[in-house]
């Protein structure tokens, strides 16, 4: 995969960048997603589930994630809950966005160090 | 509570009904599914928590639910809709029409009869030329009406009648603003026959649909012969009651007796338009009512719009010159937003009529 291919797809949005966070680090169904990203987020970013569903949509039509199949443990209703898992492509642009962001970081402490100097 | 949550998510349920079928097979379960999981946990956090859940599905489903539906929608298919082409058809009529007709008007029908007052020769022979422009632009609108709702069996029909329906106001109207001048008038007594004016016009273009689609040559006859007497009789009233105001008074200053004649004039005018589309289509004629009603308040917006418009463009607003690229130009767009906006109207009370004439056959 190039790298200009990745580089095409950042910078993530929050929420983006969160959904794929949690995803990384274990498939999960939407409800726990949502609920992932609250905690990953600090509050944050709260998820409805229009704005989870768009999202997941986008994501799975830009091949980041895929459909994993379903949860063995079905929700309290008892209705099957399907879940979603990250790709190759996906972890990788995760890795990218993750070097930017701390790349982003990186300046901000030169800056500040410059400036308390 | 429970009966509450119940509530909560059978409502949420019958939204994702809202949504297409498609959407519903793939993903309703699924949504009801985290839905539900939501609003558990929300309330066992208590009444605030499960609220800003619901208000936040609230603030973001109208969007999901909309761009759902555009997203199956394929702009093929929207164009395909009734209403929609109903719209298209009457803007491409409208829009095009009446910007021809400003154009043509603006540089072949400036001819004010003053000049023949001065030479002493009659005045219908100074009107002659600046017909040439009136019936141009009818010729123009005709085409366009044919293009646009002309049917294959009666080629030439919508032609026809629109060639005759847009002359009909055209020369009107022409006949009338230069059968006497406007010294004649007060200022309010000027708008009111301008606004009279604009009632009259769009009631003809709104009776050029039901002669048209009626089909029959009866009514093409009428049109032709409103088209000999509303000129002829807009002519000769203001010239006899200028002839007699001069006879007697040796003055041609404004009168309110020289403004009720014409303004009459053309109350009667709009009357025998609205009779001949009762007469029509035999039940209440929408688009005359709706050419009388919405045109001159179209019109007036239209002048809003244009300002704008000049303003943001940086035109220059006061060219009074027909001969000028610049006032032409400005007859055009005028023309064209008002044909926009007087051609939606125009085609949404056609797709009406037409969802109301299927629903009876059904």
């Amino acid at each position: 995969m190039k790298s200009e291919h990745i580089l095409a797809y950042l910078p993530l949005t929050e929420t983006t960048f969160f959904i794929v966070l949690s995803l990384a680090i274990s498939e999960k169904h939407g409800y726990a997603i949502a609920k992932d990203v609250e905690g990953l987020s600090d509050r944050r970013v709260v998820l409805s589930t229009s704005t989870l569903y768009t999202a997941l949509k986008r994501l799975l039509a830009d091949g980041l994630i895929e459909r994993s199949g379903e949860d063995p443990e079905p929700d309290e209703s008892g209705r099957p809950r399907k879940t979603y898992t990250l790709t190759t492509l996906g972890c990788r642009i995760l890795d990218a966005e993750t070097v930017r962001l701390r790349s982003l970081v990186h300046a901000a402490k030169v800056h500040s160090v410059g400036e308390e100097a | 509570m429970n009966g509450m949550l119940n509530a909560i998510k059978k409502i949420y349920g019958e939204i994702i009904k809202l949504f297409p079928h498609e959407f519903q097979d793939e993903s309703g379960e699924e949504l009801l599914g985290i839905f539900s999981a939501m609003v558990n946990e929300a309330a066992r956090k208590g009444k605030l928590a499960l609220v800003t859940v619901c208000l936040q599905e609230m603030r973001d489903f109208p969007v999901l639910l909309a761009w759902e539906h555009l997203e199956r929608m394929t702009m093929n298919r929207i164009f395909r809709l009734q209403p929609v082409q109903s719209v298209l058809r009457g803007i491409a009529v409208f829009s095009v029409g009446l910007a021809f007709a400003g154009v043509f008007i603006a540089n072949l029908s400036h001819q004010p009869l003053i000049f023949g007052v001065q030479n002493g020769s009659p005045y219908w022979k100074y009107m002659l030329p600046g017909l040439r422009g009136y019936l141009l632009a009818a010729v123009v609108g005709g085409m366009i009406f044919e293009l646009a709702f002309g049917n294959h069996r009666h080629p030439g029909w919508y032609a026809l009648v629109g060639t005759l329906g847009w002359f009909l106001p055209l020369a009107t109207l022409y006949t009338l603003t230069f059968a006497f001048w406007n010294i004649m008038l007060n200022g309010i007594q000027q708008i009111t026959l301008s606004i009279a004016e604009m009632i009259l016009e769009g009631a003809c273009l709104g009776l050029m649909f039901s002669v048209a689609r009626s089909g029959r040559r009866l009514y093409l006859w009428l049109l032709l012969g409103a088209i000999l007497i509303f000129p002829s009789l807009a002519y000769s009233i203001p010239l006899l009651l200028l002839h007699t105001r001069l006879l007697t008074t040796l003055s041609i200053s404004h009168s309110p007796w020289f403004f009720t004649a014409v303004f009459t004039l053309v109350v009667i005018f709009i009357a025998c338009i609205i009779f001949m589309g009762i007469k029509i289509e035999g039940d209440m004629p929408w688009l005359v009512i709706l050419g009388a009603v919405g045109y001159a308040i179209l019109a007036y917006a239209n002048e809003n719009i244009i300002s704008f418009l000049y303003l943001h463009l940086a035109l220059p607003k006061y060219y009074y010159d027909p001969f000028h690229i610049a006032y032409v130009i400005k007859v055009g767009i005028a023309g064209i937003t008002l044909g926009i906006l007087f051609g939606i109207a125009v085609g949404l009370i056609l797709a009406w009529q037409e969802r109301n004439s299927r629903q009876v056959r059904i």
